[in-house]
């Protein structure tokens, strides 16, 4: 544990740092949060360390699946999602894992805090649960423009409306919904693919994951804040 | 701007002046909180402690989930915040003040710990409580608290940790405190992130709120006399 906890000191800030940096190559996180949220993203990099720290140092497992959620909550009124935070752990834990003496307690730590994200049973649980067959499922379908980029989005697609539907916040799937369309927009996918995608996940769901009404309500309402951006092209 | 339910839920008269405390603060309004706590809350008979807790403090813990949710700015917490600060000073001047007891107290947030409300609270209710005490505030570095303390020399110190990630430094400064001090000055904890830590011989851990910190400051305090 003394070589481990020595490491983290050494090193596991710039482990973190480099695990923000490996996210943030991709363009949605600088197109999406700017140079700001580059740099809260390295604070709270910071502060995943020192909470891992303190929760080894305590042996406390529960430690960090305390801060995880109650970040979670913070990152999540601020435009990312629960995929985001589970990843970026798991990514921390696997690089710490890898690369300090006895990381594997590290790992461990984090790869508990991730899974600890996941939302107590009801609708939210069922999508976290179910989001590798809904993602099967959208991945399967074809899109107009780059698929590559459309099926890219699908996972997190599922993480904001499982999260809009456990805090009873909507606007948390439109926002961001809203957010992708222009995004997408600028790489030359058609304003209308978002749409049609919202739509192919509001059917999936009510024919295969009933109950999914606060999911299917959430994504009326963010397909509803979509439409005026498209005039009377999106059909109901 | 939007309260939660919880608080609107009890209809009690203390939870009415705190909803209407926290919209003054949420509107920056300082005059207005101060003559809702010391006109409207005193003049209705409401004790300084019942006002300090039932109202500031409460209404401080919903500033907090109004962050936390993205409801309101870092720079409105903080200004909500140093409002409660200005409140607490003027309640502290009209809060009548018990004996002194001749015991001296030094209160201080740990090295790094920046949340210092509850740690002003705690200063406060002890020095109503008749001890005589220094407030050092935020963030304290371990070398200037027992400089302080051989200055001082203090019957107990007190302190306070908000933040699960302080708890490495609280651990540090109880370590260097009893050293410096040969294990006999008794030392009180308090704050959100001290309930992970375990009680030993001259610590005393408090997870309750200043009225339950002042009772055990009393007894550790009494016992370390006798």
């Amino acid at each position: 544990m003394e070589a481990l906890l020595e490491a983290l000191d050494a090193r596991g800030k710039a482990i973190s740092a480099r695990v923000i940096r490996e996210m943030y190559a991709h363009p949605f996180w600088t197109e999406r949060f700017g140079d700001r949220g580059r740099g809260e993203a390295d604070k709270d990099g910071d502060f995943h360390i020192a909470h891992l720290r303190e929760a080894l140092v305590t042996e406390d497992e529960e430690a960090l699946p305390r801060y995880a959620r109650w970040l979670r909550s913070v990152l999540t009124a601020r435009g990312m999602c629960t995929h985001h935070l589970a990843d970026n752990l798991l990514r921390l834990g696997d690089a710490l894992g890898q690369e300090l003496p006895d990381g594997v307690r590290a790992r461990a730590y984090l790869y508990h805090a991730s899974a600890a994200l996941h939302y107590d049973a009801g609708p939210a649980r069922h999508l976290q649960d179910h989001a590798d067959p809904i993602v099967a499922a959208l991945d399967a379908r074809e899109w107009p423009g780059d698929p590559a980029l459309t099926r890219e989005t699908h996972r997190e697609l599922v993480s904001y409306l499982a999260d809009a539907v456990a805090q009873e916040r909507p606007a948390l799937f439109a926002d961001h919904v809203v957010w992708l369309r222009a995004f997408w927009e600028r790489r030359g996918v058609p304003d209308t693919a978002l749409d049609a995608q919202l739509a192919a996940l509001s059917a999936h769901l009510s024919h295969e994951h009933a109950p999914a009404d606060d999911a299917v309500q959430a994504i009326a309402f963010a397909r509803d804040r979509l439409a005026p951006l498209h005039g009377d092209q999106v059909e109901r | 701007m939007e309260v939660a339910e919880h608080t609107r839920e009890r209809a009690s008269p203390l939870d009415a002046l705190r909803d209407r405390y926290l919209a003054a603060q949420l509107a920056g309004d300082r005059r207005e909180a101060l003559r809702l706590v010391l006109e409207e809350g005193l003049r209705a008979g409401a004790t300084v402690a019942e006002l300090q807790l039932a109202v500031i403090q409460e209404a401080q813990r919903e500033i907090g989930r109004l962050w936390q949710e993205n409801r309101i700015s870092i720079a409105q917490e903080h200004m909500a915040t140093a409002i409660s600060h200005v409140v607490l000073a003027h309640l502290y001047d009209r809060a009548p003040r018990a004996d002194t007891n001749g015991k001296k107290v030094l209160v201080a947030c740990v090295e790094g710990e920046l949340h210092d409300l509850p740690a002003r609270l705690a200063a406060d209710a002890l020095d109503l409580a008749g001890f005589e005490v220094r407030y050092l505030g935020a963030s304290v570095p371990v070398h200037a608290l027992l400089s302080m303390i051989d200055q001082v020399k203090p019957d107990l110190v007190a302190l306070s940790v908000t933040m699960a990630f302080n708890a490495a430094a609280l651990r540090e400064a109880v370590a260097r405190v009893r050293a410096h001090t040969g294990g006999r000055l008794p030392i009180a904890v308090g704050g959100n992130a001290c309930r992970g830590v375990p009680a030993e011989p001259g610590v005393v851990v408090c997870a309750g709120d200043a009225g339950e910190l002042v009772a055990l400051v009393e007894r550790a305090v009494r016992g370390a006399a006798a």
